[in-house]
């Protein structure tokens, strides 16, 4: 049986003693600098009308929807309401001619 | 550094370049009251820790993974044998024992043990409380010696 902590200290040691390579492929640098211009350049502007636009798009496609439901609908809003037949009802308005009042004095 | 976490060379190259290409990005996000090269190694620490979370697989080690040589350092090092002249075994060693950890642990292995790093400044890179770094570096040593141990036992069954 091993002491653990022992080769894990020793590890450690091999581990800190690991020289780094730091040297940088053939070509890193121009493959690089090809990928950072073919990033795209963000615009805070541009993306605010990205939204903008698409809110408008969207919006003008529910009012198209909305209006040809509109006119495409066979039931015409407006007709089916009842007819205003006039003395009918208690609270008939036009019943009242407001000549009772001075009627009365 | 990013050589600390990724064996082979291509990998390597993948994540230096999104290192650069998120800085580049997010190079708005710098405020000039913090040096350049922690804002860099911040970017670099997460990167990493990322690609060591996708890439968490085969982590089952065996003893017939390691080499003649690995195991008999693993068996004469525990005898006194000097530390200092870090042979080969044991750095492809420790190599194999961080490449089975989990992320997290091994990130702190490497900051903490390896690149000797205070608490305070891990904190800072990795986001992390300076008690959720305490209580991870715990963690780590406790997986690394457990994975250690049993490659020892393994080795002698």
């Amino acid at each position: 049986m091993t002491d653990i902590s022992q080769t894990f200290k020793a590890l450690i040691q091999a581990a800190r003693r690991q020289p780094v390579d730091t040297d940088v492929p053939f070509g890193f640098e121009q493959r690089l600098m090809a990928r950072l211009r073919a990033l795209p350049l963000r615009d805070p502007l541009a993306d605010w009308m990205r939204v903008f636009s698409r809110a408008a798009y969207s919006g003008m496609a529910l009012s198209l929807f909305v209006a040809v439901v509109a006119v495409e609908s066979p039931v015409s809003f407006g007709e089916e309401e009842e007819p205003f037949e006039l003395g009918t009802g208690t609270g008939d308005a036009s019943a009242f001619s407001g000549d009772e009042i001075f009627m009365d004095q | 550094m990013v050589r600390r976490y990724a064996r082979r060379e291509h990998e390597v190259e993948d994540i230096v370049q999104d290192v650069f290409i998120k800085a580049y990005s997010k190079l708005n996000s710098w405020r000039g009251d913090a040096p350049f090269e922690h804002w860099l190694m911040r970017i670099s620490v997460r990167i990493c820790y990322d690609y060591l979370r996708t890439c968490q697989r085969n982590r089952e080690l065996h003893v017939t993974d390691l080499s003649e040589d690995e195991s008999d350092w693993l068996e004469r090092q525990p005898a006194g044998a000097p530390a200092g002249d870090a042979p080969q075994a044991a750095q492809t060693l420790v190599s194999k024992v961080l490449a089975q950890m989990s992320p997290a642990n091994r990130l702190i292995i490497t900051l903490l043990e390896i690149e000797e790093r205070p608490v305070k400044e891990i904190a800072n890179i990795t986001g992390w409380s300076v008690s959720l770094v305490k209580v991870r570096a715990f963690r780590a040593r406790a997986e690394m010696k457990r994975l250690i141990q049993q490659i020892s036992l393994t080795k002698y069954l």
